[in-house]
């Protein structure tokens, strides 16, 4: 019946929302020393990346979107959701167009990379629209590098993830 | 990993770089220039940073910042913001350096007052 492929692709999404929840929640306890406080690594980007890769992008869009919903109720508050959107929007939309190429060569770490560097271009720009000064864009070059080895890093670590999830998970 | 992801890498590479010497050519060296307080995207307070100064920052939620100007040097000696990350920073004593504040939308910065059209403010 169709009904169990549903099911499976519901339980998948509800636990990489809940995996990509609590990620978001531990990187919250570690600011990073360099950078503007409300600033993250985005890890929990990954999450969205694994579902890109082996669901499409319409529900990696919708973990992606029902995590900062979720996160925002839970403990980020107003000014983390502005930073989580910002980041998590410009990041899904950078790796899903290197997504759209992966069949041109392009794999998942190089979707993962411009994810992570468009994630923290996203969060300066939300930083400049909250204090409105250009002094915000001195953190750009340090947060563009530290977003291409996070990306790389959490990309090789997708690239593991993907095709076993996929065995169990994925649609068949 | 796929062999185009190296374009991609080497893309935010030099990216970086060319961000980096951008606000580099923009950001003056010398000191000598002026402190200024931003408060929600607004001046709150300017003074040149060699005269010694006290500001205090504080909005009807309650929130506190307290800036120290002093030999040259601006730092954000108190703040009631939860991450302290303010309190933290490195002083700010040549042009370009700020201290930010997010959780109360302060900011500190320190420009040259002989280069306005580059460091203006936005609007």
């Amino acid at each position: 019946m169709m009904d169990h492929k549903k099911v499976k692709q519901m339980i998948f999404l509800a636990v990489m929302t809940s995996a990509a929840i609590i990620i978001h929640f531990i990187e919250s306890l570690f600011p990073l020393p360099f950078a503007l406080p409300g600033i993250k690594l985005g890890l929990s980007n990954t999450v969205s990346l694994i579902v890109l890769y082996i669901y499409g992008p319409v529900p990696a869009f919708a973990v992606l979107v029902i995590r900062v919903i979720l996160t925002a109720f839970l403990y980020a508050g107003l000014s983390g959701v502005i930073f989580s959107l910002a980041g998590g929007l410009l990041s899904f939309s950078a790796a899903v167009l290197i997504w759209r190429l992966r069949d041109k060569g392009y794999g998942i770490v190089g979707a993962s990379t411009a994810g992570g560097v468009f994630h923290n271009i996203g969060q300066i720009l939300a930083a400049y629209v909250v204090l409105r000064t250009d002094a915000v864009f001195f953190y750009l070059p340090v947060l563009i590098l530290s977003g291409a080895i996070t990306g790389i890093v959490t990309g090789i670590l997708a690239g593991i993830l993907v095709p076993r999830l996929k065995n169990i998970y994925g649609p068949s | 990993m796929k062999k185009n992801d190296v374009f991609i890498i080497a893309a935010a590479v030099l990216l970086a770089a060319a961000v980096w010497l951008l606000t580099n050519g923009i950001r003056q060296k010398d000191s000598g220039g002026e402190v200024v307080v931003y408060k929600d995207g607004e001046v709150f307070y300017a003074g040149p940073i060699g005269t010694d100064t006290t500001i205090t920052v504080e909005d009807e939620l309650g929130n506190i910042n307290v800036v120290l100007v002093k030999d040259g040097k601006a730092i954000m000696q108190k703040a009631n913001c939860r991450d302290q990350i303010c309190v933290n920073t490195r002083p700010a004593e040549k042009d370009g350096q700020a201290i930010i504040c997010l959780p109360n939308k302060v900011s500190v910065e320190v420009r040259n007052t002989g280069t306005k059209d580059l460091d203006g403010v936005s609007e």
